[in-house]
């Protein structure tokens, strides 16, 4: 508890001071911050917490605002200041202004010179507060990869000479782009992830649908609204889609009365104003794509029909082997067999890493429906090599007993 | 309750010699004085300048003069300004009390604003 509420007041802190100090002090800011916040956790794990925790939390950021001026001043950088300069350096300890800030230290970090990964760790490490080791189990990397990476993403902003601001104009809307893509990576990294533990899952998704409530708060995107209604779809599976020995469990198994009836109907509510728009981007057919698997009361009765038409709309947008692969699915669904083994026939498997074994199961109940059941042998003995999940192995190896030979 | 305006004057941080100590003590004491009137509920807002500027006087013309404010005296600097809310002149004189740079030969200078509207 107490963690988790330090947790999202560390960004803030971090992104006031940066707005006074400037990107360049980012080390020491952090450092500061991070002192601030360990002592803070240990001070009140013996004593009651403040009756404004906010508001007790702006007083500390203020001191360590004062903390470090000698540090950062020793640099020369300070040699214009007067005494009404602290008037603007108050101002940014104010509601509006700390969001202000906020959005400047996201924006920032998703700068297009810093690789997808380097901006998820940076947002994780900078804006959520959480630990280098923290960050490794969640991601499931090396400590080492992850100094690798935040060394890497401050370089990029130094030699690009990345200013700490929301863009202006067209390099808003680029960075706007960027800024979602890493959301929704963060988003997938929690939902999508092997990790076993379900709490690490639950924090990379709850960070996820902070930053994005964020972005909505401000500038009211629709793109912005579509990537939300598709995480309340897809969050509100999370319970049902773990299995209580850690294993996943694929959509068409998981029990329905387990969904979160409360994100499916958050995530209704998104979608309703996110459509108030002329131009749908790929979030919006994710999103109505996840909310039609959960639509549906039972697997058997997905409307795939509707399925294959937003698929196809999405493929438009993003052609990746990924979405064909799920075109191929329903296509087979709906008994297009032809054409779900020309969908296939199309995919280079070099694109497919982690879910070749879906490619080569889909391809046997091709075969299997053509009744070349040699085929359809060959294809599951690939897809049950390819396979790691091991409630996926058993399925494979069941449809294997039950080909006939 | 009305509404002033504290004009702060002058206060010449870069010719008093100031160590980093210095500054940040003062900083110390500027925050706290902006906090004790923000939980004071009469704090308005407020911003500062920054210094050199220009000002501009004369008729249009050959009488139109530019000055480069550097060249006025810093005493006749305006630094920046806080809004707060008081029923009197007095009681903003109270106030300005805490105003921390008096020692460097600050002015605090304060004007009702109009409001039109009550």
């Amino acid at each position: 508890m107490i963690d988790h509420l330090f947790r999202h007041e560390y960004g803030k802190m971090v992104s006031s001071l940066t707005r006074i100090y400037g990107i360049a002090n980012l080390d020491l800011i952090e450092d500061a911050v991070q002192d601030t916040f360990q002592k803070a956790v240990l001070y009140f794990r013996n004593n009651e917490l403040p009756e404004n925790p906010e508001g007790w939390l702006r007083t500390v950021a203020k001191n360590r605002a004062i903390d470090l001026f000698r540090k950062v001043s020793s640099q020369n950088k300070y040699e214009n200041i007067s005494g009404t300069s602290f008037i603007t350096m108050q101002e940014v300890f104010t509601d509006h202004e700390i969001e202000d800030s906020q959005l400047r230290l996201l924006f920032t970090i998703c700068h297009p010179s810093l690789k997808l990964k380097d901006q998820i760790i940076f947002a994780l490490k900078t804006f959520s507060g959480f630990s280098r080791k923290e960050i490794a189990a969640a991601l499931m990397i090396s400590q080492e990869n992850v100094k690798k990476s935040l060394f890497r993403a401050r370089k990029n902003i130094d030699l690009n000479q990345v200013k700490f601001e929301v863009p202006s104009g067209e390099q808003f809307k680029e960075r706007i782009a960027s800024v979602h893509l890493a959301i929704y990576l963060l988003f997938n990294e929690g939902f999508h992830s092997s990790n076993k533990e379900k709490l690490i899952k639950k924090d990379l998704i709850a960070e996820a649908l902070r930053l994005n409530g964020l972005l909505i708060d401000r500038f009211d995107l629709p793109e912005s609204k579509a990537m939300m209604a598709m995480m309340c779809f897809h969050a509100a599976r999370l319970e049902a889609k773990i299995s209580d020995d850690n294993h996943l469990i694929k959509l068409k198994h998981q029990e329905r009365q387990k969904w979160n009836f409360q994100l499916i109907l958050k995530g209704h509510q998104w979608m309703e104003e996110a459509v108030e728009t002329d131009e749908y981007t790929r979030f919006h057919w994710e999103a109505a794509i996840a909310g039609e698997y959960i639509n549906a009361r039972t697997y058997e009765e997905t409307d795939w029909a509707k399925l294959e038409i937003y698929h196809r709309n999405l493929i438009l947008l993003l052609p990746t082997a990924s979405n064909f692969l799920n075109l191929a699915v329903i296509l087979n669904q709906q008994g297009k067999t032809t054409q779900a083994k020309e969908t296939l026939e199309s995919i280079d498997l070099e694109n497919l890493k982690g879910r070749e074994y879906l490619f080569y199961s889909v391809f046997a109940e091709i075969y299997s429906t053509m009744k070349d059941y040699m085929l359809a042998r060959e294809m599951l003995t690939k897809a049950l090599n390819a396979v790691n999940n091991i409630s996926e192995k058993s399925l494979i190896l069941q449809k294997l007993q039950d080909l006939p030979s | 309750m009305k509404e002033y305006m504290m004009i702060f004057l002058g206060a010449d941080y870069a010719n008093a010699n100031l160590s980093q100590e210095q500054i940040q003590e003062r900083m110390g004491k500027w925050f706290a004085w902006g906090d004790k009137m923000g939980k004071a509920g009469i704090l308005v807002g407020g911003e500062a300048l920054a210094a050199g500027g220009k000002r501009i006087s004369g008729k249009a013309g050959k009488d139109r003069v530019i000055t480069d404010t550097p060249a006025i005296e810093s005493k006749e600097l305006i630094g920046g300004y806080y809004t707060v809310k008081a029923e009197s002149f007095d009681d903003v004189v109270k106030i300005t009390e805490d105003y921390p740079d008096f020692d460097l030969g600050g002015t605090v200078e304060i004007r009702e604003v109009i409001n039109f509207d009550q």
